[in-house]
């Protein structure tokens, strides 16, 4: 059986509704992946500066700069 | 196993356990969902009836599957949080209801998108269809519920209740082709009888369904791990563990 590449995409008439099906899903499921990791890295780089701004604070009441 | 499910309870032990899983859930969910979409678009035949356009239930039903049960989900963390005041309930209950929302108008989506070359519309007024609409409301009413409330104690209670109402929505949804008169045809898949379709049809739709939930979890857990994140970003085990990420990264 040899692969028909245009009567896969036409999908017998109904390509446009299969098609938008899938692309559509696609962009859901990805999106509800990539959304929380992308939180995921941002909480993460707030929370580095929080602490770091933390660690400054400390120096400086240890070393007596805090007036 | 009771002390196993206290330690999960608990949102650091979750953090940690969940952090050991997700590779491997995401990687079951990657590929079932891949072998899954490539059966249902290449090898599963087309429908005597529908042609072409039946592969678009492979995407349908797991779809409005995982609605439903995304819901019975949320709905369970809500009572569990009225009943045992468990903080994790809590923030499973806000996590959920944003997926759920998501999957509920893909399966509306999806639905109208068949509807439209089977049934010549997109959208029916029909029992079936009505009553998911209203668990999409549903859903986004949990949302702005949560994001209206200053106070998170109170909006975690509020929105539990709201989401332990709604549960008389879903055998609506479950009955409503049997009990009213419908374009919607009645169930695929049940688990005590044989499904009306051959297993050239059901088996792929049964790997699009067992892709979903594991896609549904990894969602679920990606958002809880960053919900535990923010509410105990103030705790010493928060600090380290952020500490340690940022020199595993240099």
């Amino acid at each position: 059986m040899q692969f028909d590449s245009f009567a896969f995409v036409a999908m017998g008439g109904y390509g446009f509704y299969i098609w938008a099906v899938y692309g559509l899903s696609m962009v859901v499921l990805i999106a509800n992946i990539v959304v929380p990791r992308r939180t995921m890295k941002r909480i993460q780089f707030e929370q580095q500066a929080f602490i770091a701004r933390e660690n400054l604070a400390e120096k400086k009441i240890d070393s007596g700069e805090e007036k | 196993m009771w002390n196993w499910f206290h330690r999960l309870g608990a949102p650091r032990s979750f953090f940690e356990m969940t952090g050991r899983w997700l590779p491997w859930l995401s990687a079951a969910s990657l590929l079932t969902l891949g072998a899954g979409t490539a059966w249902a678009l290449l090898f599963a035949p087309a429908d005597y009836q529908q042609g072409e356009s039946v592969r678009i239930m492979y995407v349908h039903v797991p779809t409005s599957i995982l609605a439903q049960s995304s819901y019975m989900m949320m709905a369970t963390a809500a009572a569990v949080f009225l009943i045992w005041r468990i903080k994790l309930a809590d923030i499973a209950l806000q996590c959920i209801a944003p997926i759920g929302a998501s999957i509920t108008a893909l399966a509306l989506i999806t639905g109208s998108l068949w509807g439209k070359p089977m049934w010549g519309t997109w959208w029916v007024w029909d029992a079936r269809l009505t009553s998911t609409l209203v668990l999409l409301f549903l859903f986004i009413g949990v949302m702005a519920l949560r994001s209206a409330m200053e106070n998170r104690q109170a909006a975690g209670r509020a929105t539990a209740i709201l989401a332990v109402v709604g549960v008389i929505n879903l055998p609506i949804i479950k009955f409503s082709v049997n009990w009213w008169n419908t374009l919607h045809q009645s169930s695929s898949f049940t688990l005590t009888e044989k499904p009306a379709m051959p297993p050239e049809m059901w088996m792929p739709l049964l790997v699009m369904v067992i892709g979903f939930y594991l896609f549904l979890f990894v969602a679920l857990i990606l958002g809880m791990r960053n919900e535990i994140l923010r509410r105990e970003s103030r705790t010493q085990w928060v600090k380290q563990w952020v500490q340690e990420k940022s020199r595993n990264a240099v």
